[in-house]
């Protein structure tokens, strides 16, 4: 264990020194993950806009003082942007009132109008990994694919490395406030890190490659949380003799089954209105941090004032 | 009047057999409660009232310039963890430390006085009267510091310091962007005036009033559970919990354990020995650290709040929402700092509390170079907050848990005072000293980057440097 800290040390100094050293950066975002948003005439978008998914329209008469980052969803100019647009994901369109007083790199999905007016220096053919990002939406196609994949990696996980899962189960169902807190941390740090990399230009991979260890690390968490939920519900006595007690011994089928119940309450928890995102946020925050709180599974976790708590008795 | 058993003396803590058995649910809940308001009260009082107050009233009341001002800060710091390091020294020396009615009663005579003060700071118009209002300030906070923190001890038991902590910082912090959007000394001066008549009310109440309530509180340090440190579990907390009746049995056990050493007698006492000096290498670490930490923050800080691009449309917008946005977040982080003070080694809780705060205070050098945001962003205000709540939660538990009830006092006092005040202190010196030298801001944001990368880096090395061989909470 004290081997691959101290490998990891040295990449972690390497990129802090470049980030000191580089020069173009921002953290004051606007961050849009889903659902259609638009910036009306007359309007003023302040800082950089970073952009995951769902629709964005900057309408004509918009101004938009800051860089943009696509990577995925879809995003329309058809209004002044002071700063950069990087666009190595999802699908750019430049409408006949769009002004790009910066540079601009775009993907594969790039439509532009002949009137668009781009003063810096344009690049056409910047593009992420296959399957990176995807627009969010699709509705239940999405919420049922999700639980497929989550199904499958919990299964991939029980099958090869059942240690591993079982303790970042535990640590995400015996300790959820520890690990959700945990998330908290983890989901800030690697935003904002993210962010900084994705605006240096020249650590752009390791952005992406941030981005995917997150949503890999949300994937894992959530089989975790859904092996905790398979194994708890296994013990119900009221469930005893039904087709999950005969998987009690299987844990393979076991974690699919956890795994896709989690992640398909979770897609469905998500669309009620008020609560639902925050209930879902938290869940896939606390599955983030047990998978951080063991190290991926490779160590169990011990709350402190368990400790404690024998030391008192 | 207390402590009315026949071999309890006034003011003492009743002598006898430790309490067996955990303590009704009520009175530990109560005793949290208690803490976690003073010292919410104590550390808006500092950080609103004497550091950002003290530098409105000596530049725009008494007419000083930034270097005068500086001077006088400086001042406040040196006397202030002078004072405290003495104060704490004594208080181990007679055994104020387990104590709990005597630290009452210095704390309401402190807070008083405190208020005195406060009420006269606006009238202050000289600069000999400025110095001595500094003093005088300096001289309560030295007194104040090692006696409110070392109530952990009898209030707090081990297990709760962190979510006690995080209550501490979360009215804290929440209540500097919603209490008020003026920093001038004048109303701040109203506000804690009317606050601390009230808190010495309540403490002399607690203090000289016979309360069943105070004198179960006064024996909690003798268990295991409050008096001895999550970081001092197993030898290193031997002897500590025993009710203190004649000669300290801490010079004794430091004189037997250092002749063990020499001599290699008992393998028992050698093992105490040990533990005593893991321990002490992990007050000193902590100690350096957190120095680190609070001078960065406040380098950054002071000058950010002269800075209205920053905080015009944020920590003092007129509007609620930006201020509201911010509270929130400080006590969302307080919460999840406390959650994992209590749960993770101290290793991994500094290194993510710090790392954060670091990284955190990076982003703002991005910003400012740059200038591609508006001042109206709140991105960089949150994350600020968060990283400041995390650390306050760490300094807020910390000095408890590397301390005993004779210690407490001591440890508290350089922790407190000469590491967090004293770097606080003289950070704020040197940030006036800058801004009358001209330095431009994007200059000093980058000097406190000079800092604080250097700091993370060290963080990166104390994650992989091996570790000691005493568990913190074996």
């Amino acid at each position: 264990m004290r081997r691959s800290r101290t490998r990891v040390a040295p990449w972690l100094a390497l990129v802090a020194l470049l980030l000191a050293g580089c020069d173009d950066a921002l953290l004051g975002i606007t961050w849009v993950r889903a659902d259609h948003h638009v910036v009306v005439d007359g309007a003023r978008q302040a800082g950089a806009l970073l952009i995951t998914g769902g629709e964005v329209l900057l309408a004509p008469g918009s101004r938009t003082d800051g860089p943009v980052l696509l990577l995925g969803g879809e995003l329309t100019i058809d209004g002044l942007v002071t700063g950069d647009v990087l666009a190595p994901g999802g699908a750019l369109r430049l409408g006949p009132w769009a002004a790009i007083q910066g540079d601009l790199g775009a993907g594969a999905a790039f439509e532009r109008h002949p009137d668009a007016l781009v003063e810096g220096e344009v690049t056409v053919g910047l593009g992420l990994p296959a399957g990176t990002t995807q627009p969010r939406g699709g509705g239940w196609w999405r919420v049922l694919l999700q639980a497929l994949a989550t199904a499958a990696l919990a299964a991939a996980w029980a099958r090869w490395a059942p240690r591993r899962l079982g303790a970042m189960a535990d640590a995400a169902g015996r300790h959820f406030p520890v690990a959700a807190s945990l998330g908290v941390l983890v989901f800030l740090v690697g935003s904002i890190a993210a962010v900084i990399m994705a605006f240096t230009i020249v650590l752009i991979p390791a952005t992406l490659l941030v981005l995917a260890l997150g949503v890999l690390a949300v994937g894992t968490g959530w089989a975790a949380v859904g092996f905790a939920v398979a194994r708890a519900l296994v013990r119900v006595p009221a469930l005893a003799g039904g087709p999950l007690a005969a998987w009690a011994g299987r844990p393979v089928w076991l974690a699919a089954f956890g795994g896709f119940d989690v992640a398909l309450v979770l897609g469905i928890v998500e669309r009620v209105p008020w609560v639902g995102g925050s209930v879902a946020l938290l869940v896939s925050l606390a599955a983030m941090g047990a998978v951080a709180l063991t190290g991926v599974g490779g160590r169990p976790f011990v709350h402190a004032g368990d400790a404690l708590a024998a030391g008192d008795a | 009047m207390i402590a009315t058993t026949p071999d309890a003396p006034l003011g003492e803590t009743p002598r006898g057999a430790p309490p067996r058995g955990h303590a009704p649910r009520g009175v530990t809940t109560a005793g949290i409660a208690v803490f976690v308001a003073f010292m919410a009260a104590g550390y808006a009082y500092n950080v609103t009232f004497v550091q950002l107050g003290v530098t409105d009233l000596g530049r725009r009341l008494v007419g000083l310039d930034d270097a005068q001002v500086a001077g006088a800060m400086a001042m406040l710091a040196i006397v202030t963890a002078a004072v405290a390091v003495a104060v704490g020294v004594w208080m181990g020396r007679v055994g104020v430390g387990r104590d709990l009615v005597r630290k009452l009663r210095i704390a309401t005579v402190v807070v008083a006085g405190q208020t005195v003060l406060t009420a006269l700071a606006p009238l202050v118009a000289t600069e000999g009267a400025f110095l001595a209002w500094v003093l005088l300030t300096a001289l309560a906070l030295g007194v104040g510091v090692p006696v409110t923190f070392s109530l952990a001890v009898h209030l707090v038991p081990v297990r709760r310091r962190g979510l006690a902590a995080a209550g501490v910082t979360a009215i804290a912090y929440a209540f500097a962007p919603l209490g008020s959007g003026d920093w001038t000394i004048e109303p701040l001066a109203r506000l804690f005036t009317v606050g601390m008549l009230l808190g010495t009310a309540a403490l002399a109440l607690l203090a000289w009033r016979d309360l069943p309530l105070v004198r179960a509180w006064s024996r909690q340090h003798e268990r295991p559970a409050f008096g001895i440190g999550r970081y001092l579990r197993g030898p290193a907390g031997e002897g500590h919990t025993a009710p203190r009746v004649g000669a300290d049995p801490r010079v004794g056990a430091a004189r037997r354990t250092g002749a063990a050493r020499r001599t290699g007698a008992d393998p028992r006492v050698q093992a105490v020995a040990r533990a005593r000096a893991d321990a002490r290498g992990r007050l000193l670490s902590v100690l350096a650290l957190l120095f680190v930490v609070f001078f960065v923050d406040s380098l950054g800080f002071l000058r950010l709040v002269d800075t209205p691009f920053y905080v015009a449309e944020t920590w003092r917008s007129a509007a609620w929402g930006p201020r509201v946005t911010i509270a929130v977040a400080h006590v969302v982080a307080a919460f999840v700092g406390g959650t994992l003070y209590g749960a993770l080694g101290e290793r991994a809780l500094l290194a993510w509390v710090l790392g954060a705060f670091v990284l955190v205070h990076l982003g703002y050098q991005f910003d400012a170079q740059l200038g591609l945001g508006d001042g109206r962003a709140l991105g960089i205000p949150i994350l600020y907050a968060v990283a400041v709540s995390l650390y306050t939660v760490v300094t807020f538990a910390v000095w408890a848990d590397l301390s005993t009830p004779d210690t407490i006092g001591l440890h508290a006092a350089l922790g407190v005072a000469a590491s967090a005040w004293t770097a606080t202190f003289l950070a704020t010196a040197l940030a006036l000293r800058w801004a009358a030298a001209g330095v431009p801001f994007e200059r000093h944001v980058a000097l406190v980057n000079g800092v604080a990368l250097p700091a993370f880096l060290v963080l990166l090395v104390v994650i992989v440097w091996p570790r000691p061989r005493v568990e913190a909470a074996a």
